[in-house]
């Protein structure tokens, strides 16, 4: 997405577009919102694992440090108590019943113990005999019992734990051991020797330590542990204790306490690093190691226990340390994630209401091209239709192409008394507001060139209308022009417009192939209402031609704003001189999209071209407006069909239609004459027929309603039908209260 | 020019147009034609293949002679016309109205 620019074309762009391209930002806008989340989130994701982890793993470790704090505390505790009550012992060692109360003292303000007897060397006490040992026991209920154990039966004289204390320097810990008699506890014993006042070993003074408690503990812990890090892992974190010999002092299996040893557990598994770790614990290392134990990775803690020379361990699985972080790391995501979805829906909604103006906008714009297309279409409807003449004296031809939708360019022929009025002209301005002026324009001319005379007049005309009624500012150039299809003088004037070209198709007469047509500077229509323009003339030689353009067509740019160019308009016009008029259009389009090459239009490119061919009258009938004289129409037209040659069929085809438009004449018209001209051209018949009657007009008329029977319809409607049916071309004039009506009739069907 | 025969047969009156059933010789065949009108009680029959042309004020005649035997329940026939004189029968609607045959 970085970079990307986008551009909108309204005029163009569809509510649709528009509502995907607000579904595509906001897409975009998450796709880099998700990115960079997701980095945030798989760094806060390790930050607060690792975070938790650690926690986790201290937490262990204090527990370990806790439990060793306390087993050195308590075996401090019971060594110092037994050393300190070795003195009172040896200040009465010459009263053996004073004893009983040492012991019991002892036990009762040491809670740890379970029990402590004194013992002397054989027959020390001669009147207690060989054995004497008094031993302070607390039973269920908690009190204190104290009684003489020592006999035959129970010869601590011969136990181990008791010769090896005997000789020792000082006091320390036996091995622990499960007491036979009692509860079946585990114990340890610190035993400490009592001298005489001599300083002779006489006796030893023991003291038991349960290490009930220390079970219960350690156990306790790692409950407590698993509950609040483990509850839902499937491996329990667990802790145990060895001594030097890696035999289980404390194990979660009481089963193996004494009896299993952990040097011998790893030594079973594949792999040393655990038997490694076996001697590194009984060596009285204090660190952690992570193992991979079975197919289970756990961190392993572990410590030195002082005074016994044990080692305590934890062993906490990896899931165990991991799933706390991960649980949080987890709900963290999800938060991330929940609130993305949240953006993205809200960020949409936004877009959509944020870009509901644009998507109105769009819907506006296609609205104004469609508006646009049909105000084209109406401009195009303005433009005369293809010259459908009936005159055979002329032909002519013309395009307009806009450069916007629609256009500020203008041309417009049309028949009057024998002359062709015709004109080109250009608005300054171009799109909307030039199409407005040149509908007024063509109006304007229309109405106008229908009953004004000469060139000049009609230009002189339009000039002070605009000039009066629009204040606007905007001129147009136009050339006028009012040809005599007769004499081919041509009465023109031109306003401010390129100079047409005249083109002559026979140069050999000392005239150029073209020239431009000899001009005077008139302003523009529109420019200065009190401009007095200025006509001139011209008298064409038949068929010369006549093109006009506008400098849509001479200043059309290439890509590297070069114009086509005036000459080069002229010269490719007189290699075009004996074309016909279309030929010469197309030539020059031709020429200005090869010249434009891909360029775009940027003027309204409009051409008129026109030729006068005079053509002479073949034969001409005169007649008198009754059906006595419509006789004679059978042989003139026989004769004119003759003439040019056309079949039997097509002759009796205009035989009638000349027939139904004379009887027309005499039925409805009350004229008094009939002349008929015919002219013969190139492919065609040209009948006029000129009559003094009442205003009439064949072309007018709707023909006959098929739809209807034909016994049923009105009367006189029939001929009109024939008339429009056997002909090729109809026109019809009103002149000089004449009725002109033209006929046209193809001659080469059957060529 | 026109000429027109008429021939009464048992059950139907056979006109015979030959020429131009033109504006020229429209007063004419309208006269000429009246006997046709005096019959209520058969079919009227015209035989064109002599008829060269045919204008509307020609069409307008074979109407009113179409109109009489629809009145009296008869049929008007057109026999052997030319393409030319159907052409313009075809154009003016008036074809559907009669009956055509030919020889």
């Amino acid at each position: 997405m970085a970079g990307k620019i986008f551009y909108l074309n309204f005029a163009t762009m569809k509510s649709e577009t528009i509502s995907s391209f607000a579904t595509r930002l906001a897409q975009r806008i998450m796709a880099v919102l998700f990115l960079s989340m997701a980095a945030i989130a798989i760094v806060v994701y390790y930050v607060v694992q690792n975070g938790v982890s650690n926690e986790v793993e201290e937490r262990y470790e204090g527990t370990l440090l806790q439990t060793r704090e306390q087993l050195r505390d308590v075996l401090s505790d019971v060594s110092v108590a037994v050393e300190n009550n070795v003195h009172d012992v040896e200040r009465d060692i010459d009263n053996p019943d004073k004893m009983h109360e040492h012991v019991a003292r002892m036990l009762r303000i040491n809670p740890y113990l379970v029990g402590i007897g004194i013992m002397f060397q054989p027959d020390y006490y001669p009147s207690k005999g060989r054995w004497y040992e008094i031993y302070a026991v607390r039973d269920t209920a908690g009190s204190i019992a104290v009684k003489q154990i020592g006999s035959a039966h129970h010869d601590y004289l011969q136990a181990p734990w008791y010769t090896k204390a005997i000789k020792e320097e000082s006091g320390g810990w036996s091995h622990p051991y499960f007491d036979e008699l009692g509860a079946k506890q585990l114990l340890i014993t610190y035993l400490s020797q009592i001298r005489d006042r001599e300083g002779r070993i006489v006796g030893l003074i023991g003291a038991d330590l349960s290490l009930e408690w220390l079970r219960h503990r350690m156990k306790d812990a790692d409950e407590r542990n698993n509950l609040k890090f483990a509850s839902s892992t499937a491996q329990k974190a667990y802790s145990f204790i060895i001594d030097n010999n890696s035999t289980y002092i404390i194990h979660p299996d009481s089963s193996r306490i004494l009896v299993g040893n952990f040097l011998n557990d790893t030594k079973t598994t594949p792999g040393d690093a655990d038997d490694r770790l076996a001697f590194r614990m009984m060596a009285g290392e204090d660190s952690k190691e992570m193992l991979s134990i079975g197919n289970i990775s756990s961190q392993i803690f572990f410590c030195p226990l002082e005074y016994v020379d044990w080692s305590m361990a934890i062993v906490v699985p990896q899931a165990a340390i991991y799933r706390n972080g991960r649980i949080l790391g987890l709900i963290i995501l999800t938060i991330i994630l929940a609130g993305l979805a949240l953006i993205y829906l809200i960020s949409r909604y936004t877009i959509r209401r944020t870009s509901k103006p644009l998507t109105d906008y769009a819907a506006h714009a296609a609205s104004v091209e469609r508006e646009l297309d049909i105000a084209q279409n109406i401009q195009m409807a303005m433009l005369p239709k293809e010259f459908d003449t009936q005159d055979l004296s002329i032909s002519l031809h013309a395009i307009l192409t806009p450069a916007k939708a629609v256009g500020g360019d203008l041309y417009d022929y049309f028949l009057r008394d024998n002359h062709l009025v015709f004109c080109i002209g250009d608005v300054s301005g171009k799109g909307v507001p030039a199409a407005l002026m040149m509908a007024v324009m063509r109006a304007m001319f229309r109405s106008e060139a229908r009953q004004t005379t000469t060139a000049t007049d009609i230009v002189d005309v339009m000039n002070r209308n605009l000039c009066k009624e629009y204040t606007g500012g905007d001129f147009v150039t136009m050339f006028v022009g009012i040809l005599d299809l007769q004499t081919g003088m041509l009465d023109y004037c031109n306003a401010g417009h390129e100079a047409p070209l005249l083109l002559n198709e026979n140069p050999r007469e000392k005239r150029e192939a073209c020239t431009a047509l000899p001009i005077k500077s008139n302003l523009p229509v529109g420019a200065l209402s009190d401009w007095t323009y200025e006509g001139q003339q011209e008298q064409l030689k038949p068929s010369d031609m006549l093109f006009l353009y506008t400098d849509g067509l001479s200043e059309a740019n290439n890509t590297k704003g070069e114009q086509l160019g005036r000459e080069h308009v002229l010269e490719l016009a007189s290699k075009h001189n004996s074309d016909t008029v279309q030929q010469l259009i197309e030539a020059m389009e031709t020429e200005v999209h090869r010249h434009a090459a891909g360029a775009e239009q940027s003027d309204d490119v409009t051409m008129l071209a026109l030729r006068w061919q005079p053509t002479p009258i073949t034969s001409h009938l005169t007649m008198r407006a009754s059906m006595d004289d419509i006789a004679l129409l059978k042989p003139f037209i026989e004769n004119v069909a003759q003439e040019a040659g056309m079949d039997d069929k097509e002759a009796k085809r205009l035989r009638l239609a000349v027939e139904e438009a004379v009887a027309n004449v005499i039925n409805y018209s009350r004229a008094t004459g009939i002349t008929l001209q015919a002219t013969q051209g190139d492919d065609c018949v040209l009948l006029t027929i000129d009559d003094d009657g009442q205003p009439f007009d064949p072309t007018a008329d709707s023909p006959t309603d098929l739809s209807i029977p034909a016994d049923q319809r009105p009367p006189g409607g029939m001929g009109i039908l024939l008339l429009h049916q056997m002909t090729d071309g109809l026109s019809y004039q009103r002149r000089d209260d004449h009725n002109i009506l033209k006929i046209k009739k193809i001659t080469i069907h059957n060529a | 020019m026109l000429n027109i025969t008429i021939n009464e047969q048992t059950g139907q009156i056979v006109t015979v147009l030959s020429g131009d059933l033109d504006n020229a010789a429209s007063t004419q065949a309208e006269r000429s034609l009246a006997p046709v009108f005096e019959h209520t009680d058969c079919d009227v029959v015209i035989d064109c293949a002599e008829l060269n042309y045919i204008s509307s004020s020609g069409l307008r005649i074979l109407l009113n002679i179409y109109k009489h035997t629809r009145t009296n329940g008869h049929k008007a026939v057109l026999k052997d016309m030319t393409d030319e004189v159907k052409e313009v029968f075809q154009i003016s609607g008036f074809l559907q109205l009669f009956t055509i045959h030919n020889s």
